[in-house]
């Protein structure tokens, strides 16, 4: 166990006062997590991208031990990030470290949350239930889930599925991050859309997952939709689940919830903007 | 050692879901996922050490009114075995014929489901996952033990 040094303490170097005072406590989704630096530039940062990070879904808790202690250090050259005594990052761009913090926070908040599981997934909110769309990055997910937002489905996450033990999902309303094409000579880049900007709205309530849409894009694509078993969906489900291997039983109640109520679907895809519209359609007029 | 004729399933380290008509199967030791079609989960659950190939096979008549034959149950134990689903290893006898033989013979001379296990290997560590990834895709990846330098890839995984 980390985080079990007392907060104040009678006697302290400069660089240990200065990473008092640039101390935050935390609880999202009931994990406790330190966040500390020796900078206090670095530490306003950091506070805000926590902010990013958890989509404001955390509350700051009084000094306590925590299993998660981030440390973004200054450093001679650039910063650091220690996660746990553990050095594992450094760069020389504040922006970098700040970037990979919140990765590296957010997931292990979905990977330690209590009393939810966290799919990888894209999500929107239709007629009162949810689409869940799981996969990896770069599969697509925020481009098919921007286009279904366009189309008057409701945002809830392009990132997670946020599921209760019930099995309803809640948003987890990032703005959607969009990758660019990667130019000649350039790496590949991110833009981020606000639902509002797409002419959409955030869902603001847990409901049901309705349909679990298991798609990749592929060029020429036929729409030719495969029903699968329950166990079959939990089995697609569980490949982006990302507290399994902390948590295999809750994180298989919930999937078992899920999969044992939605209409889980299995096909490849075309262009996201015709099949956005298409896809809303086909759940409306199909009778499973 | 239990007797391969008297196969008996594996209990320990395992989370186990019913669903509707499957079995989840989790195994914590190799963090594997495991989906058995209702014919497999039967089997399955029938090896209790005590009942013998013949008499599983007759249970599922039984049970589902189908005639089937050793081999079926056959089928099932050798997926069951691959998968470490049983106590003790098995080894499939199906008398001299290849599997991909008798689930064209099962196949052909009878209308129930053939045995099927499904498994699937769960993700690493999402910590584990994210430590060689370029945040966001944007840009350089970062300096970390055993991840490689340089510009991000379109994957966002720095590792080779």
């Amino acid at each position: 166990m980390v985080g079990t040094e007392p907060v104040f303490i009678a006697s302290m170097s400069s660089s240990e006062t200065d990473r008092k005072l640039n101390t935050l406590y935390l609880e999202s989704y009931g994990v406790r997590v330190r966040i500390e630096s020796n900078n206090k530039r670095l530490f306003n940062d950091a506070r805000r991208q926590t902010e990013h990070a958890l989509v404001g879904n955390f509350r700051i808790i009084d000094p306590v031990e925590t299993p998660h202690v981030f440390r973004l250090e200054r450093e001679e050259g650039g910063y650091s990030q220690v996660k746990n005594g553990e050095k594992s990052g450094v760069n020389k761009s504040r922006k970098v470290l700040l970037r990979y913090f919140d990765s590296m926070l957010r997931i292990t908040i979905a990977e330690y949350a209590v009393g939810h599981v966290f799919l990888h997934a894209g999500v929107v909110g239709w007629k009162g239930r949810a689409i869940v769309i799981p996969g990896d990055s770069y599969s697509g997910k925020s481009t098919l889930v921007a286009e279904l937002v366009k189309a008057g489905a409701e945002y809830y996450s392009d990132e997670y599925a946020v599921l209760d033990e019930r099995g309803l999902v809640y948003p987890f309303a990032r703005r959607l991050s969009m990758h660019t094409e990667p130019g000649k000579g350039k790496s590949i880049d991110n833009i981020y859309i606000t639902a509002e900007e797409l002419g959409g709205r955030v869902g603001s309530t847990g409901i049901a997952v309705g349909w679990v849409l298991v798609t990749t894009f592929e060029n020429n694509a036929q729409w030719n939709p495969k029903v699968l078993s329950s166990g079959k969906g939990v089995l697609e489900m569980l490949s982006q689940t990302i507290p399994i291997r902390y948590a295999p039983e809750f994180s298989l109640k919930v999937l078992k919830k899920v999969a044992t109520h939605a209409i889980i679907l299995k096909s490849p895809r075309f262009d996201a903007s015709a099949f956005a519209k298409f896809f809303l359609d086909f759940v409306d007029n199909k009778a499973f | 050692m239990k007797s391969p004729q008297f196969p008996c399933a594996r209990k320990a380290g395992l989370v186990i879901q019913d669903m509707p008509d499957e079995v989840l199967v989790y195994d914590l030791d190799t963090n594997k996922a495991h989906c058995l079609n209702k014919s497999a989960a039967f089997v399955w659950r029938s090896c209790d050490g005590k009942t013998s190939i013949s008499d599983i096979a007759r249970l599922f008549e039984i049970q589902t009114g189908d005639k089937v034959s050793d081999d079926f149950v056959w089928l099932a134990l050798d997926q069951l075995n691959e998968n470490a689903l049983l106590e003790s290893e098995v080894k499939a006898s199906f008398g001299g014929k290849s599997r991909r033989e008798v689930i064209k013979k099962i196949g052909l001379a009878s209308m129930i489901a053939l045995p099927i296990v499904a498994s699937l290997v769960a993700p690493k560590s999402a910590m584990a996952a994210v430590s060689c990834s370029c945040p966001a895709g944007i840009g350089d990846c970062l300096a970390q033990p055993g991840c490689p330098m340089g510009s991000c890839p379109p994957s966002g995984i720095c590792s080779p």
